[in-house]
């Protein structure tokens, strides 16, 4: 009987053990996401930056002509 | 008997239990060796793509140091040339140099950092490199406005112009159309720049929310 209770023992401690790590890789998982997230608005800011930068060139070209 | 398989399947348990971590460990470690691997490559290339370029801009300033007595005459011509060689050269060094870099940084100081706290310095720099993307394009928005300002008056200056020399008769019919047709287009750059301005505000707009 004590033995059974080893078992069952063993056993909470080894379920509870990789529960936690699964729980750290979501955690890493959120952050990684965040992070690309981040990267993604920051490359849409330079887009923009880059677009912005092109019509003013054209614009400055369309006012040298006048 | 009984007994025996209890002690076995316990046994198992307590394996499963130590080699559990480990492995945990092992695919951690593989993870962090192969991003250790690819920094050092990424290193390797930057190192040589710079001594490339450094070496070439020598080679040209060399030439040009020996062109420039020999050929005093054409000097003018010549440095011009050796000048876009240099760049086209500096230019073919960075290709590499970026292509190296390509990946992000991100990791490069990882060092003993691990999972978690990987994830949140990799975080903080995205979220630093963002709020620094954000100032350039809002610097960029701002200077942006200062030449719409002054390219608004410089079409409407034309525009005054061009309607008083066909008042004056001053220009034919032909001329004054293509004149009439560079203002047009250059209003349409000018609310092409509005309107790009005004949708990059939003966005920041949005994106901060």
């Amino acid at each position: 009987m004590k033995k059974i209770y080893l078992v069952i023992l063993l056993m909470a401690l080894f379920f509870a053990g990789c529960g936690q790590g699964s729980s750290k890789q979501k955690e890493i998982k959120e952050l990684e996401k965040q992070a690309t997230e981040l990267d993604s608005i920051a490359k849409k800011f330079e887009q923009t930056k880059e677009d912005i930068e092109k019509s003013i060139e054209n614009l400055d070209k369309a006012i040298n002509e006048l | 008997m009984k007994t025996e398989k209890f002690n076995l399947l316990t046994i198992l348990l307590v394996c499963l239990l130590l080699i559990c971590p480990d492995i945990q460990a092992q695919s951690k470690k593989g993870l962090e060796n192969k991003a250790k691997n690819e920094k050092q490559t990424i290193e390797t290339k930057g190192k040589d793509v710079k001594e490339k370029g450094k070496s070439a801009e020598d080679k040209v300033v060399k030439e040009v140091s020996e062109a420039e007595p020999a050929l005093k005459e054409d000097s003018a011509e010549i440095n011009e040339e050796v000048q876009e060689e240099a760049e086209k050269l500096e230019k073919e060094g960075e290709e590499p140099e970026k292509e190296a870099g390509k990946g992000h940084a991100y990791g490069k100081n990882k060092g003993e950092l691990k999972g978690k706290e990987f994830g949140q310095q990799r975080a903080a720099e995205a979220k630093e490199n963002k709020e620094m993307k954000k100032d350039e394009l809002e610097g960029e928005i701002n200077e942006s406005q200062q030449k719409l300002d002054d390219a608004r008056v410089k079409i409407q200056t034309a525009r005054e112009k061009l309607e008083n020399d066909k008042k004056g008769k001053k220009i034919s019919d032909a001329e004054y159309q293509e004149k009439a047709q560079k203002i047009e287009n250059a209003e349409k750059q000018l609310k092409d720049v509005e309107e790009k301005l005004k949708n990059a505000s939003e966005e920041i707009k949005v994106k901060e929310e």
